[in-house]
């Protein structure tokens, strides 16, 4: 053994074991550390969660997520004589009892932003996400 | 090995590691700061009807549920005072041939009439009665007769509208401010929000938009984004400004189809009829919400030539959208086309 293979009087390979730290160590340390943070912040985004929420005469009544509700199911709920249907795929009005059916009329709604509204019967449906790209909608 | 020089190798070895564990730290303070900073601030949503179309306010910072409250009283105060439709309204009362004088009517009048001579009359408040005939979105909605609009073409003149002091119109006229109702709200929340020491808001009235202060502390842009004109469940892309209004006026929004034909609610008040240009959608961006309200739909009587040349006028920022869905962006807008 020469003094090459001796750090500290201890042999280079026995200095591992006594201190576990080596340069590749620390960058393998920062990586790891790296690596965690990102998971972490990308932790925060829990996909598409889009909800459905409900308004009827300026009160929220109802909410209900999306993704919650299986594939081949339908959920149809009544508020103020607007009968909402609510599945994994979209949200629309199935009757109402408006006079000018506008709110029926209009096509299914499944991405945050959009809405339905009855206004003779002051029922807004919309979708919302928490982690939209978008803050709202002109049309 | 000399003594010395070992001591330097586990200094310089020491030195390493403190230096790792400071540059670790750094790293992960840094992140946390930029996360922290893009971290929104605390919001409240809010959803109602008023004007006849739907409102959503959303506020960030501090106590924002009473504020979006306050905003939403702030629109039902203005839809008692503007709105034909309501019994009692000061516009109602213009309409019965009253005088009123009132300064934000006498304000929004003024700006009408500016708009209306810009536009060559295309864009004019007195349009009231050939509204009322078509009845978009209410329950007499129908396709007039030619006699019947020719009728009430005649009264359609904003040069007759009387604004100094009081306003009010000639006999046969009636008032309709359905155009720049909604942008006008977004400019009263605007100077209420002022007031107040709210982060930001973003407020919806029936898609005309009022973006305010900051969603945020890393003061990130506000994403507003364009409904698709001819695509269900699409937008057209997304428009991102740091404060400002904007409004969008197509052909989409309200409208009926008869014998084949799609009559939309935007009428050219030179002929009573829909307006038929080469466009189906203007968004403008403007530093008023009144001025984005009418021009948006001013430009799109106009058509793509004629309302370029007013949005320059205006000197506001503008997307157009023709009849062959080419998008034709005017002025400097941070405008990203959805794919």
């Amino acid at each position: 053994m020469n003094y090459s293979d001796l750090a500290y009087g201890i042999p280079r390979n026995q200095l591992r074991y006594e201190l576990g730290i080596k340069r590749c160590d620390i960058i393998i340390l920062v990586v790891s550390i790296l690596l965690w943070i990102c998971l972490f912040v990308s932790g925060d985004d829990q996909g598409d969660n889009v909800k459905a929420v409900v308004y009827s005469s300026g009160q929220l009544v109802y909410e209900k997520s999306l993704s919650q509700i299986d594939e081949d199911e339908q959920i149809t709920k009544d508020f103020n004589g607007v009968k909402i249907v609510f599945t994994s795929e979209g949200v629309w009005v199935e009757e109402s009892t408006c006079p000018n059916q506008l709110c029926v009329k209009q096509s299914s709604i499944n991405i945050d932003g959009e809405a339905i509204a009855c206004i003779p019967q002051r029922v807004v449906v919309s979708l919302e996400s928490e982690t939209t790209d978008i803050d709202i909608v002109t049309y | 090995m000399s003594l010395k020089k070992q001591i330097n190798t586990k200094t310089k070895n020491i030195l390493i590691c403190v230096a790792s564990v400071i540059a670790v730290a750094a790293i992960v303070f840094s992140i946390y700061i930029v996360t922290q900073n893009k971290k929104d601030f605390d919001s409240y949503t809010k959803n109602g009807i008023s004007m006849g179309t739907v409102i959503t306010v959303k506020t960030y910072g501090n106590t924002t549920a009473p504020k979006a409250e306050a905003i939403m009283s702030i629109i039902n105060g203005l839809d008692d005072t503007i709105s034909w439709r309501k019994e009692g309204s000061a516009v109602s009362k213009i309409n019965n041939g009253e005088k009123v004088k009132l300064a934000d009517l006498s304000t929004i009048v003024s700006q009408c009439n500016t708009i209306s001579k810009d536009s060559d009359g295309a864009f004019d408040p007195t349009i009231g009665r050939v509204s009322t005939l078509w009845d978009f979105g209410g329950e007499n909605e129908r396709l007039p007769s030619k006699e019947e609009i020719s009728e009430a073409l005649k009264t359609v003149d904003y040069t007759k509208i009387n604004k100094n002091g009081s306003v009010y119109i000639s006999d046969g006229q009636l008032l309709d401010l359905g155009a720049i109702g909604k942008g006008y709200a977004c400019d009263l929340i605007k100077q209420y929000l002022s007031t107040t020491d709210i982060e930001g808001a973003v407020v919806s009235v029936g898609g005309s938009i009022l973006a305010y202060g900051n969603r945020n502390k890393a003061k990130d842009n506000w994403r507003i984004a364009i409904k698709h004109p001819r695509k269900d469940n699409a937008f057209l892309g997304t428009i991102s400004i740091d404060e400002g209004f904007v409004s969008t006026s197509g052909d989409y929004e309200k409208y009926f189809e008869k014998d084949g034909k799609r009559y939309h609610h935007i009428l050219d008040a030179r002929t009573g009829y829909p307006a038929e240009s080469d466009l189906i959608s203007v968004t403008i961006v403007a530093e008023n919400g009144l001025k984005s309200d009418a021009l948006s739909t001013a430009c799109f009587i106009l058509g793509s030539e004629k309302g370029k040349e007013l949005a320059e006028l205006y000197k506001v920022k503008a997307i157009f959208v023709d009849k062959d869905e080419n998008v034709d962006v005017i002025g400097d807008i941070d405008f990203e086309l959805s794919k």
